[in-house]
């Protein structure tokens, strides 16, 4: 879902994508790089985001880059809306006693 | 192939990634070498990563995984060679003992005869009371039988067997050759209903024109004797003298008697007294053995009647199906022999897996290494299993290289169809 929702931004490659996820969620998601690329190939196969080997203008070098395909926008809507849904509950359970 | 370019593209890849991490922490402070280990350890086990998503890529690639595995199983063969050529030699045995009992059982009571409608088809005997002794029966019988059982569709006397029926075969331009001939009723075929495959069957009296003598080939006589010439048909041949005209050649696998290398038409007689002979019918459908039995037992004291100097005592009948027939008493034996090689293929399994264990054992260490380098257990145990495999696919072929048993019957029978898959897809 934080792949789905990143490339929701524009198209970026593997590093990028392990970046983007470190920083915006201020260091606390740290995931081991290596364990987003069988994500990323398998969001591919189930197509919702599609690969393209191209130029990086500011590295000079040729990246493999992903992004969104329609199949993807609506799964991340999906996945979106699941979120919220066990969010909600976890806060219903966690929430404070109410006051008599 | 496509899987290589993808290798290729995903190595290019996790490379990239690899280099723009190393590149980044050069930036913040780190020399070359230390910015490639740091981003070496945040990226992880690099080799394991690969594999995982390898294994995203669906069904084909984990055939091809494990492809690989066994080729690698193949290039550490040379080492410990003690245990394999043990194993192989184990598997082997067992493997070509119980191969060669499936022929034979396959050869013998799968597929006994090449007979449409085999369960139809009945062989009749006499028997006397109270005395073990089977009676065959006289030419003049068969009119007896075609004409007085309803259940019977269609009736041919044959020769108990086509030993002692053998015959000096001469033809212009050939060399004499001794062989085994059938004299039989000219329903014969039609009763077993099949067809030659060249030529034409024996007339049927009172439907076909009359003709001359004549004979019908049998595939092997015609093929080694007669090189499979088709102009035979039509061509006069001599048997002990007698002229013959060859008026077709039955198609292959057709044994039946036993041995017989061709057929001729039975000499009509009217005595009685003359029993050699047994009928073959075939049953009309819907038509029970009790039934049968019943209509054969009036017909015999039809007979005992008109005839009591032929027929003296009480004729039982002694109808037995043609594949019961075919295979004899053997079934019960065969089975149990089939059994016992089966069991005999388990225990060299085992064997060989004690083997392997033996092995494995040893190996601890190997297999110690192997994990810490981030091996999942499922991938050393295809590992393993591709060592295993090989074993079993040599063994195979060290059946293949030994003689092939010779299967009483005449026929080779395939091999069963799993284990050719196997053995293809292994060799590939």
């Amino acid at each position: 879902m934080l792949v789905l929702r990143t490339l929701l931004f524009g198209p970026a490659h593997g590093h990028g994508i392990a970046k983007h996820i470190q920083r915006t969620s201020e260091d606390v998601l740290q995931v081991e790089h290596g364990s987003l690329y069988p994500a990323l190939h398998r969001l591919e196969r189930q197509g919702w985001i599609a690969s393209k080997w191209e130029l990086a203008k500011d590295r000079n070098r040729e990246l493999k880059f992903y992004r969104l395909t329609a199949a993807g926008r609506k799964q991340l809507v999906a996945e979106e809306s699941k979120w919220q849904e066990v969010t909600r509950a976890i806060g219903l359970v966690m929430a404070p006693p109410k006051e008599s | 192939m496509r899987w290589r370019r993808r290798n290729e593209d995903l190595d290019r890849e996790l490379e990239a990634h690899l280099e723009l991490e190393a590149e980044e922490r050069e930036e913040s402070g780190l020399t070359s070498d230390e910015a490639r280990y740091a981003a070496r350890r945040a990226f992880g086990n690099v080799m394991s990563v690969k594999e995982e998503t390898r294994r995203t890529w669906g069904w084909m690639q984990r055939l091809d995984s494990i492809g690989r595995d066994l080729r690698f199983a193949l290039r550490t063969f040379r080492r410990g060679t003690g245990v394999y050529i043990s194993s192989i030699v184990v598997l082997a045995v067992g493997i070509g003992l119980t191969t060669a009992m499936f022929s034979l059982v396959h050869a013998v009571f799968l597929q006994p005869l090449p007979f449409p409608n085999q369960d139809a088809l009945q062989v009749i005997w006499k028997a006397q009371p109270g005395n073990e002794r089977l009676v065959e029966l006289a030419y003049p019988e068969l009119a007896d039988l075609a004409e007085n059982v309803e259940a019977f569709e269609s009736v041919a006397l044959m020769p108990t067997t086509a030993y002692g029926n053998c015959r000096v075969v001469q033809s212009v331009g050939l060399e004499p050759a001794t062989v085994d001939t059938a004299p039989v009723s000219s329903d014969f075929f039609r009763t077993l209903g099949v067809r030659p495959q060249l030529g034409r069957d024996f007339p049927r009296p009172g439907i076909d024109p009359e003709q001359g003598p004549a004979v019908i080939l049998s595939d092997a006589l015609w093929r080694e004797h007669f090189g499979g010439d088709p102009s035979v048909v039509g061509q006069p041949i001599q048997l002990d003298g007698s002229n013959y005209e060859v008026i077709g050649v039955m198609g292959p696998q057709i044994d039946f008697p036993r041995e017989a290398k061709l057929w001729l038409p039975l000499r009509r007689s009217a005595n009685r007294a003359s029993t050699w002979l047994q009928a073959i019918v075939r049953v009309k459908p819907g038509y029970s053995e009790t039934q049968i039995r019943t209509e054969l037992r009036s017909l015999f004291q039809r007979q005992e009647q008109e005839y009591p100097q032929f027929y003296p005592k009480t004729q039982l009948p002694v109808v037995t199906g043609l594949p019961a027939y075919w295979t004899g008493s053997t079934r019960l034996q065969l089975s149990l022999s089939l059994g016992a090689s089966f069991l005999l293929l388990i225990a060299a399994c085992l064997t060989a897996a004690n083997l392997f264990l033996s092995r494995a054992l040893a190996r601890k260490q190997e297999i110690a290494t192997r994990t810490a380098l981030g091996a999942s257990p499922r991938q050393i145990f295809s590992q393993s299993l591709g060592r295993w495999s090989n074993c079993w696919s040599s063994g195979l072929r060290v059946k293949f290289r030994a003689s092939p048993m010779q299967v009483s019957g005449s026929r080779r029978s395939s091999l069963p169809f799993p284990r050719r898959c196997l053995r293809l897809w292994l060799a590939r």
